[in-house]
């Protein structure tokens, strides 16, 4: 509880004494009465215990209460139901952690109220009434940046509070808040986090819990309330699109999709059959095709639809989208196409034996839809200068590393940053000039040579995901077959991602840098070894080459050929470049520039030519699986935490004003006052009865 | 009445008069006078005939001049002392008128005054100057006065005690009842005030003790209802007292006015007899 009317709250409470005082003054102001009956006085008054004085002592408790109740109802005190917290003061600085993940979007289709703004208005109502005085402090899931705000009126307002189609990642959130009391040196601190608890943005098993638990654990004055908005909305359909590519033949030229649609998963065990409609809008031009999703099916994959297109499209964008439900944001999905993108490889070296077995890998055709080629070109100034930037999907380096803030440098960083896939051998030389700051962090150090002749073997990889994963049919890769003679030690920035170790040594064969923004396309690996017969046989026994290369090749592509299919992010959208929406879910003029790569759609870069990138909710998103209550609590153990569970449809305050139960408090007790002042009904006694007749 | 020459009031013994009592048995020793032969003659029996005597009447006013006697609803008003004095200065007046033999004591601490009962014109105006003269103050000693009375008072006597009886019930209990032994006819006017009766203060009172007690302070409504009930307990043990001592009692509130409440405690009196 607190009060809107603090002040006057702390200036009239004095008045409180002020039944006690005007009894004490009614016991000073007494008149002098010549007594004869003191006999009677004596007694009365040794009768006089108990509850007599108990009586008098609620009499004039009953009047304070009243006096009180008068104070706090003018006071206008406020209340939560859900705070408890009450009474103290208000919080020196209140962080607001917003989940603006694509999940908070659920909305009640009767108000269009989505939990994100629900969770808002009730935070602005709450804090613009309970705090006026304290910091506010904005940590949005889009950026994960501590941003002061001056007043909580705008808060719904404000760009960083508008949806976006990316995951939250809680713990990161909740660390900028640690960072943030830690370098402001906050003193009470109220952290209101507003989330669905998606399992996927929560990383409840993320070791970073403990260790944010144990530095939360070190500030008793914080104090943490989840608006917990955990509601699965019932029969939410998704669309999301697994491929698209235009395909041209003889006769006609057509985009073929790959699609899946599904069905929230809450109501498994009662779902009906499902007439749905597929609007396809290609380059503006809308069909709709009926799919039906039969009883108890929560998923429908739709694969190698074909939408006839125009052959003078080259190139386009499109989406895919469903009729309006609880969530709209993932009724959509936007992509854009063009021709078959070459996979082109462009091989830097300056050593034949490498880039023969390499070239011949990369190039040999996986798919006869796609055209393959690959180009070597040499490691000096002006062969790197030749080096097809915009047409290669892959590039292989077998140079000297290159330092970051270098031309060559930013050039690499700027094809990755595009989608593409840079793999790294290591130069035969050991002797290339150190630099101090090398592109991607890696520096290589000295060649290895295997203890036999036989020569080390591939004891680990990994088979679950990425150039090492197994086969579509589930057999793994023939990496126990590969052996390796000479390699090469590297190191590559912190903590990267070794996808292939050897046996003896432990040594990483194959790692790919996790400092990359986008995880789903291209990307930086780093091979120890080289494919010619005196270093490894992966050139004799092909076939974990040409599969990892080929993977590597197609991750490239993705951004050329027709793919620039992007997950929303932050970073999705290279900051270089001044892009323009060219269609997007919901009002992209709300949305700060900034902010366009967390906003579904399609935007373009405005050249004459241009190259245009379609944003997608991250499709983890569709995931209807929560953090529970008991993984809550172990989160948050040992905190003063409160979750305060609510739907988007919940009409009720944070905070109510609740004068009315003070006044009728006062009422009550004035009441009880005059009750317990009602004196005792008289009985006819002798005292009043005429004196009777004489005895005699 | 006992007394030594005839008068206006009843004898309680029987004697020589021309109004006839009552028929009684003959017992040895019995006057032989006074058999009724002619009840002999009619039933063979012998029977004593008794007839009223009339006597005169020793009247002894012992009136309360304790402190809380001087207690007066307002200031200038009429006090309890005063109505006491107006009381025992009637009677003494209507005793005397008729001949009758008036006494006075005032009881404070023992007798202040005493003026035993004669029979002189003279010696009313003695008595109504020591009933002008009285004064109240200090601590009551009814009780032992009464005591001192019954011993002091040699002949039978009507004895009239006005007082607002603030003392513990139970000693007065042994004084009426020593009165009764040495056979007196006692009479209590019992002075009371609407304000000691109705309680009826409204804030607090400082109440100063007449009788040099210490003053207390009082909420009237936190100990009225304990005040009424200690009253109602006094005021009820004072009827079970006066019941079983035989006293002739009446309570009166000094509001009224003094004439009909003689004439209520004259009127009702009835002649009491006293066994012998």
């Amino acid at each position: 509880m607190s009060f809107q009317n603090l002040p006057w709250l702390l200036w009239t409470l004095p008045l409180l004494a002020l039944p006690v005082v005007i009894h004490l003054i009614n016991r000073y102001r007494h008149r002098t009465v010549k007594w004869a009956a003191m006999m009677f006085l004596l007694d009365a008054k040794r009768m006089t215990s108990g509850m007599a004085r108990l009586r008098q002592i609620m009499i004039l408790t009953m009047r304070t209460l009243a006096v009180a109740g008068l104070i706090f109802a003018v006071a206008r005190p406020l209340a939560s139901g859900w705070l408890g917290s009450a009474a103290g003061s208000a919080p020196d600085t209140v962080i607001i952690l917003l989940d603006r993940s694509a999940s908070m979007e659920q909305k009640n289709p009767q108000t269009g109220e989505s939990k994100r703004t629900a969770a808002l208005a009730k935070l602005s109502e709450f804090l613009g009434r309970a705090n006026a005085a304290t910091q506010l402090v904005l940590i949005e899931s889009g950026g994960n940046i501590a941003r002061e705000i001056d007043s909580v009126a705008a808060l719904s307002a404000l760009p960083e509070t508008s949806a976006t189609a990316g995951s939250a990642d809680v713990p990161a959130m909740l660390q900028a808040a640690l960072d943030y009391a830690t370098d402001n040196q906050t003193g009470r601190t109220d952290i209101w986090l507003c989330s669905d608890l998606r399992a996927n943005d929560w990383q409840a098993k993320s070791g970073r819990w403990e260790a944010l638990r144990s530095a939360f654990a070190e500030r008793e004055t914080l104090r943490f309330y989840l608006l917990n908005y955990d509601e699965i909305a019932a029969d939410n359909l998704a669309v999301s699109i697994d491929r698209v590519n235009r395909r041209e033949s003889t006769d006609a030229v057509e985009l073929t999709i790959d699609l899946r649609v599904t069905r929230a998963a809450q109501l498994e065990g009662q779902m009906p059959e499902r007439q749905i409609s597929l609007g396809f809008v290609i380059n503006g031009s809308r069909s709709v095709h009926e799919v039906t999703l039969s009883e108890e099916q929560s998923e429908f994959l739709l694969q190698g639809y074909a939408i006839p297109i125009d052959a003078s499209s080259r190139e386009g964008w499109g989406s895919v989208e469903l009729s309006n439900d609880a969530n709209t944001l993932d009724n959509v999905m936007y992509f854009v196409f063009s021709e078959a993108a070459l996979r082109k490889t462009t091989l830097v070296s300056d050593d034949p034996a490498t880039t023969k077995p390499l070239s011949a890998a990369a190039g040999a055709t996986a798919d006869a839809a796609f055209e393959y080629q690959t180009e070597i070109v040499d490691s000096t100034a002006a062969g790197v200068a030749s080096i097809d930037w915009d047409g290669s999907a892959m590039l292989i380096w077998q140079a000297d590393v290159p330092e970051a803030d270098s031309v060559v440098g930013r050039q690499l960083q700027d094809f990755v940053d595009a989608g593409k896939t840079l793999l790294f051998f290591p130069p035969q030389s050991a002797n290339e000039a150190i630099v101090a700051d090398p592109a991607f962090g890696l520096e290589w150090g000295q060649w290895r040579e295997a203890a036999d002749e036989s020569g080390a073997t591939i004891s680990t990889w990994r088979r679950d995901s990425d150039l090492t994963a197994d086969t579509q049919d589930g057999s793994a890769l023939p990496f126990g077959e590969i052996r390796t003679y000479q390699w090469r030690e590297y190191s590559l920035g912190s903590d990267p991602t070794i996808l292939a170790k050897l046996a003896s040594s432990g040594a990483a064969i194959l790692s790919r840098s996790v400092n990359v923004s986008r995880a789903d396309e291209g990307g930086v690996y780093v091979f120890g070894t080289l494919p010619q017969a005196s270093h490894s046989n992966l050139a004799r026994d092909g076939v974990v080459l040409f599969a990892m290369l080929h993977r590597a090749l197609e991750r490239g592509a993705e951004s050329l050929a027709g793919g620039n299919l992007r997950t929303c992010a932050p970073d999705a959208l290279p900051s270089s470049i001044a892009w323009q929406p060219v269609t997007t879910w919901g009002d992209a003029g709300m949305a700060s520039t900034s902010e366009f790569g967390l906003l579904p759609g399609i935007f373009s870069d405005g050249d004459d030519e241009p190259q245009m990138i379609a944003l997608n909710r991250a499709l983890q998103e569709d995931s209807t699986t929560t953090v529970d209550e008991v993984e809550l609590a172990m989160l948050f153990a040992g905190l003063d935490f409160e979750s305060i569970t609510l739907s988007v449809d919940d009409r009720r305050s944070l905070v109510s004003e609740i004068w009315r139960a003070f006044m009728i408090a006062m009422a009550v007790a004035m009441i009880a006052e005059a009750l317990l002042c009602l004196p005792p009904a008289k009985k006819p006694t002798a005292t009043t009865a005429q004196p009777r007749a004489s005895k005699s | 009445m006992l007394g030594n020459v005839a008068g206006r009031h009843r004898s309680p013994v029987r004697g020589s008069s021309l109004e006839f009592a009552q028929y009684r048995k003959y017992v040895p020793g019995d006057d032989t006078r006074r058999l009724d032969w002619r009840a002999w003659g009619r039933s063979d029996r012998f029977y004593i005939k008794e007839f009223e005597a009339d006597t005169n009447l020793r009247l002894c006013l012992i009136v309360d001049t304790s402190g809380s006697m001087a207690y007066a609803p307002e200031e200038g008003a009429a006090s309890k002392l005063d109505f006491a004095r107006k009381c025992a200065a009637s009677l003494a007046f209507l005793a005397a008128r008729q001949g009758d033999a008036v006494g006075f004591y005032a009881a404070g601490q023992g007798f202040h005054r005493e003026v035993p009962p004669k029979r002189n014109a003279a010696h009313l105006r003695i008595i109504l100057d020591e009933l002008g003269a009285m004064q109240a103050s200090g601590e009551t000693g009814l009780a032992d006065a009464l005591h001192e009375a019954a011993e002091r008072v040699p002949q039978r006597a009507l004895i009239v005690v006005i007082s607002d009886l603030f003392v513990q019930p139970n000693t007065l209990s042994s004084a009426f009842q020593h009165l009764r032994f040495r056979k007196h006819d006692v009479a209590v006017l019992h002075l009371l005030e609407d304000h000691e009766l109705d309680f009826d203060f409204d804030r607090p009172t400082r109440f100063v003790d007449l009788e040099g007690g210490s003053p207390m302070l009082v909420d009237p409504s936190i100990i009225g209802p304990q005040y009424a009930k200690a009253l109602q307990q006094y005021l009820t043990d004072i009827d079970g007292l006066v019941r079983d001592s035989g006293v002739d009692y009446h309570r009166v509130r000094i509001q009224e006015d003094y004439a009909s409440v003689l004439a209520r405690f004259l009127l009702n009196r009835t002649p009491k007899r006293v066994r012998r």
